[in-house]
């Protein structure tokens, strides 16, 4: 369970720590493909003198999804990379929290939009079938790794989202912009502990 | 108008503190609005730029860093440095700084070379008493060495966007490098002769034992630079190839000779690296959308029209180019900034007779002096809670490190072509 999660209600927060856990799985496993993939194609060209066929129309496909799935659960942990000038200088918690506010309003918007992009570009891939757009030897529809990207992007505004919500309603106490240990602090095994902790 | 906008909404919301892939996701909403482009064409745009092969390097780099940061490397590296010139006074703080140089060209981030020798080497120059401050600072200061020994993911992009080859870009930084990590021993052992109370190491009585002892623990670690540069110089791997190698290298070396990860903590590993090339990824797609509707916009011509008006001065506009350069790595991350420079700045510098390649050891001095110069200093930052020393402590030395060692080898780097352009020209024609 990711801080994210675990401060919202359980309706809520149940299915995004499945949608969380599928997507940490498919990051795990696009990236040990990924690298298995080129070690195999050094191994099968010399070592059987062979090439492993359009490998790369695949590898693609499975990387988009990797990387934008990626993006996503990085706007969940709240890791995307920030100059974040403010932060350091401004001291004033309720300051911080304005500053915030208008922060993840900027990014809900940006993120909308280009939501709404992605949404366009599928729509013409969709209208352009039975010639849409394929890789050259397998044939795999351009459309199959664009929906990843935009599948990223709609993950990406609903954590945006979220986090909005939560900075409402916690107030200026949220901690805001927050590194990974925060983000990871509160796992299973940690929720136990703090539960024991507790009750003591 | 579109330049001024553009560089108006980046710098206004990065200071602001909008995530940079957004930053630029908000200048594309800017030129829609002025330039007047069908915004269905943004995202497929970047998936025709980002669907290239040569660009799966840098994910399979961070996967292979961030193995060998969790692997607990970095200590035979550390003990390997220590042995030569731990002995001597200022020689543990070298031994940092070299340690750092082998440790980036192996991890080829700087983040986890400061973490993985700051959290190393910081313990043993307090228990030494090394000034905490200066030593905080050195280890900041040495930490984007990463960026410039290669091999290192950065020079791949630069190669990939500005179509060059990627071992001359790979060794562009190899003098550059050596001349930093020179300096900031030198500056260091200057700002280290008023402290008399120093404790030194003891010089192993029998050396050679010692040093086929240590080398040999450190050597699996050795060899990945070794593979990857080799493989790619010897034409035997794609450098994308190598860095997937680099991957499944690391795994075992990480797991069954340093003990550093078990398969529990690898996959941990690969989902955090994942998440990091996730934030990385998302920055290149939207930076090359961006930097294509630019192009479209003609704002590289704009832009060294713009520099050409100020001076025709070959000296001034290089300089000029380098302020532009710090600004932006000190606004946003090595990656970013290569990707917005590069189409941007390439073009005017080529018009003062600049090789690309010597280009790329500019860019990447400014680059990583970028990451350590406040107020941004994403290292120092870091730095600090590393060392666990306050940033007050550490901004003074930090200042004469960049000033004394920074500041010198990007002059050199800039203004003498042969300190980027020897190694590449010596090796590879």
């Amino acid at each position: 369970m990711s801080i994210l999660t675990s401060e919202l209600p359980k309706p809520v927060a149940k299915p995004l720590n499945g949608l969380i856990k599928l997507m940490n799985l498919m990051i795990t496993a696009g990236g040990v493909i990924m690298a298995l993939t080129f070690f195999m194609v050094v191994i099968v060209r010399y070592g059987f003198g062979g090439n492993l066929f359009a490998y790369e129309e695949w590898l693609m496909t499975v990387s988009f999804w990797m990387f934008f799935m990626a993006a996503a659960v990085a706007s969940a942990r709240k890791e995307h990379v920030n100059a974040d000038v403010l932060g350091f200088l401004i001291k004033n918690p309720r300051i911080i929290w304005w500053r915030e506010l208008a922060v993840e309003i900027i990014e809900i918007g940006v993120l909308s939009a280009v939501t709404y992009w992605g949404y366009l570009m599928l729509q013409e891939e969709l209208a352009s079938y039975p010639m849409w757009q394929t890789t050259v030897a397998l044939k795999i529809p351009f459309f199959v790794p664009r929906l990843g990207i935009f599948l990223g992007f709609l993950f990406m505004t609903l954590f945006a989202v979220l986090h909005f919500y939560l900075l409402l309603r916690n107030g200026p106490k949220w901690p805001v912009r927050e590194p990974r240990e925060i983000a990871e602090r509160v796992e299973p095994e940690d929720e136990a502990s703090l539960t024991q902790g507790a009750a003591q | 108008m579109i330049i001024v906008g553009s560089i108006a909404i980046l710098c206004g919301l990065l200071l602001l503190g909008v995530s940079v892939h957004l930053a630029f996701g908000a200048i594309l909403l800017y030129l829609a609005y002025m330039g007047g482009h069908d915004v269905a064409g943004y995202l497929p745009t970047g998936h025709w730029k980002m669907n290239s092969v040569v660009l799966l390097a840098i994910p399979l780099f961070i996967i292979a860093g961030g193995i060998m940061e969790k692997g607990r490397i970095a200590a035979p590296l550390v003990a390997l440095a220590e042995l030569f010139i731990g002995h001597i006074k200022g020689g543990l703080a070298a031994a940092t700084v070299l340690a750092s140089g082998v440790f980036g060209s192996i991890s080829g981030s700087a983040n986890a070379t400061l973490t993985c020798i700051g959290g190393i080497m910081m313990p043993h120059l307090r228990k030494a008493n090394y000034p905490q401050g200066q030593s905080a600072a050195l280890i900041v200061s040495a930490a984007p060495l990463g960026l410039l020994i290669p091999p290192s993911a950065s020079h791949i992009l630069y190669a990939w966007v500005a179509q060059q080859s990627v071992l001359r870009a790979f060794l562009s930084t190899v003098i550059p490098g050596l001349i930093l990590i020179t300096l900031l021993i030198i500056v260091n052992q200057i700002m280290l002769r008023k402290h008399k109370d120093i404790k030194l190491a003891e010089r192993p009585e029998n050396f050679n034992f010692e040093f086929k002892k240590r080398g040999l623990k450190a050597f699996p670690a050795l060899m990945m630079p070794v593979i990857i540069l080799g493989g790619i110089y010897g034409g035997v791997m794609t450098p994308t190839e190598a860095a997937g190698v680099a991957v499944v290298y690391a795994i075992p070396v990480a797991i069954y000779i340093y003990r550093g990860l078990t398969w529990k903590t690898f996959r941990e590993t690969v989902l955090n690296s994942g998440i990091t090339i996730g934030v990385v990824m998302a920055m290149i797609f939207m930076v090359l959308i961006v930097s294509r509707f630019l192009i479209f916009e003609d704002i590289p011509a704009i832009a060294e029209e713009f520099v050409y008006s100020v001076s025709d001065d070959p000296i001034m506009i290089l300089l000029m180019v380098n302020l532009v350069m710090i600004i932006i790595g000190m606004l946003m991350d090595d990656i970013s900034g290569i990707l917005l420079s590069t189409p941007l700045l390439l073009p005017i510098v080529q018009g003062v007779g600049m090789d690309p390649i010597h280009f790329a050891a500019v860019l990447g001095v400014n680059l990583g002096m970028a990451n350590i110069t406040p107020p941004t200093a994403p290292l120092l930052y870091l730095g600090s809670k590393v060392t666990d020393t306050s940033v007050d402590k550490m901004l003074k030395p930090t200042l004469m490190f960049i000033i004394f060692a920074w500041l010198p080898t990007l002059i050199l780097t800039t203004f003498i072509p042969q300190m980027a352009l020897f190694v590449p020209n010596l090796l590879l024609n």
